[in-house]
Order: C-alpha cells, then structure tokens, then sequence
C-alpha cells in the first residue's frame, strides 16, 4: 500500500544523491504516512481527542528527530514506534491525576468557619502594623514573600544576624498583638478584603522594590 | 492546481489504498475522491488530504438514498473520464453501472 521510494522520488522530483538530506522527501513520506498514524493511535488510544492529541505529538517528535531517522529504513515501524512511545509516556506521566468534575466541586461542602478564617487573616495584617518598618519589612520578606534569611538579608542590604533577630522580634510582637497584648492592633479598623489586598500589595511592592534596588547595583 | 491525496480506508482504520491526483478546488477534489471511491468496494471511508490537512471524511453509510447513489454514480463516470490508467477506468465505469442498478432497485423499492 505504501509508495515505494522511486515512486516518490519520480512524484516530488527528489534528485536521489540528495536523499539523505533532504527534509522534503522526509516531509512528504510523514505527511503520507498521516492516515496510517493515524489509524494506529486510534486504535491505541480508544479515544478521538487523545488519539489526536497522541499522533500530532508523535508527528511532531518525529519530524525534531528526523536526524536520527536511516534512509532505507522503515519509515511507518519508526514513526509508529515513536507513537507508540508517546503514548507510554502520557500514560505514565497522567495516571496519578485524575479529571475535574464541576459537577462534584459544586457540591463539595467548604471549609468550617470560613468568616471565622478571615477575622483572623484580617487581624494577622492588622498586627503586622504594630511593627517597626525595618521589622515589619524583614517579616514581610521571610514569613510572608517565602524568602530566606540570606535573600532577605541581601534584599535589606543588612547582616544576616540582623535580619533574623527582626524576623524574631516580629513574630514576637505579633504573637502579642494577636493575644491583644497591644491596643494598637484595634487602632484602626477597615474591611477585611482592603487588609488582605493591601499586604498583598505591600509585598509586591517591596519585592519591586528590592529588584528596582538590585538592578542599581549592576555596573553599568 | 492542488495535489490532493485521496485514502480509501477499511473498517480497521487503517488506509487499504491510497491515490494523489490534482484538482482547482477542494470541491472538485471531494467529487473527485466520491468518484473514485466506487472503485474500492471494501473502503469504508474516503479520506482526502492537502499536505497536513484533512479537506475531507466521507464514510459510505452516507449513501443510502437513491439520489444520493445516482449522484455518486455521476461522480464516478466523472472520475471515470479523469482517470488515465484504463484499467481503473474500466473498474469505475462496471462499479459505476452497478451502483446505477442498486439505484433503480433502490428507488422501485421506495415506491
């Protein structure tokens, strides 16, 4: 069923000598070979969209590695092999997830006291106010924006040791805020969501910041 | 001119026969690949292809109406008088005939 090589060669007019590297003759033999792919990953898959999503894959691989490929050699055993592989490789890498249902997220019951949650993420950023600005800052980097004492410390442009007795004395004095050791944790009182948007904020702009602070520092 | 290729699959999927002919259209090329399909009695389908893409999926369960075979017997004399290997021709034209009776017999039937 296949065209054999001279057929081809006859049809696209391919100059023999240059076969071997010739991405045309490669081209057309893959675009030839389609229908067949085809086929072989449907009747893998068992399922249009994946066998689709498998053989356009397998196309793609093919054509990155026709360097690899012999002249001479069969063609279609290769190009289903790497199909073939393909598939191996979706299977291996999406058996551990599994589809999302809308459906059953709707009906899944939400955590327990949520309002109850954003108080206390709402008094958390409130404590964050009773501190000093150099703590507050060295809090923010380490405990909310997840970097390390060294980034922060580099970030601050301070000693290590400076920044985790700041991240220290921070959590320490929002421990007390939070136990309502200090009144001004209750000073000023706005709605939740502006708190949260508003630490959210002073984080990107801190990290903004320390990079607007970090490109300074390149020579120019 | 286009170069189309035109694949007569079987019921496994898998392609029994292939054939490249050129034609304006992709119009033409379906009416084209319609023709020639009368000729390979156990394809399921015609696929016809432009490089990488898929102009056309036609699956013969399609035809069960007697102006649809008659149509079909068109295209087939169509690609009869297209086709240059006279072997085939003379296939399509005895396919061509035989759908032309199945038909009649169709249409008898209905009335």
């Amino acid at each position: 069923m296949m065209p054999d090589r001279t057929e081809l060669q006859a049809r696209y007019q391919i100059d023999p000598a240059d076969e071997q590297n010739s991405d045309a003759l490669f081209r057309e033999k893959l675009l030839l070979l389609m229908p067949w792919l085809r086929a072989f990953s449907q009747s893998l898959c068992r399922d249009a969209t994946l066998s689709q999503d498998i053989c356009q894959q397998a196309l793609c691989k093919a054509w990155e590695a026709r360097g690899t490929f012999r002249p001479g050699s069969n063609l279609r055993a290769w190009t289903f092999t790497i199909l073939r592989n393909e598939l191996y490789n979706h299977r291996r890498r999406t058996w551990r997830y599994s589809s999302f249902d809308d459906g059953i997220a709707l009906n899944l019951a939400g955590p327990n006291d949520e309002q109850l949650w954003a108080v206390h993420l709402a008094d958390a950023v409130r404590a964050l106010r009773t501190l000093s600005p150099e703590q507050r800052k060295a809090f923010m980097l380490v405990a909310i924006g997840g970097l390390n004492c060294e980034e922060a410390a580099a970030k601050c442009n301070c000693p290590q040791g400076t920044v985790k007795s700041r991240v220290f004395r921070a959590r320490r004095s929002v421990l007390a805020a939070l136990n309502g050791t200090t009144k001004a944790l209750y000073n000023s009182r706005g709605p939740i969501g502006e708190t949260t948007h508003q630490l959210i904020s002073d984080l990107d702009v801190l990290l903004a910041s320390e990079e607007r602070h970090d490109q300074t520092q390149l020579p120019a | 001119m286009t170069t189309y290729r035109c694949y007569f699959i079987q019921k496994n999927g898998f392609p029994a026969a292939w054939r490249a002919f050129e034609s304006k259209s992709d119009e033409e090329a379906h009416d084209h690949a319609l023709g020639l399909l009368v000729a390979f009695p156990h394809a399921e389908r015609v696929e016809v292809w432009d490089e990488a893409r898929l102009a056309l999926d036609y699956s013969r369960s399609a035809m069960q109406t007697p102006a649809e075979l008659r149509r079909l017997c068109y295209l087939a004399i169509a690609a009869a008088k297209k086709e240059a290997d006279p072997k085939i021709r003379q296939i399509i034209a005895s396919c061509a005939a035989r759908i032309a009776q199945d038909a009649e017999a169709l249409a008898r039937n209905a009335n």
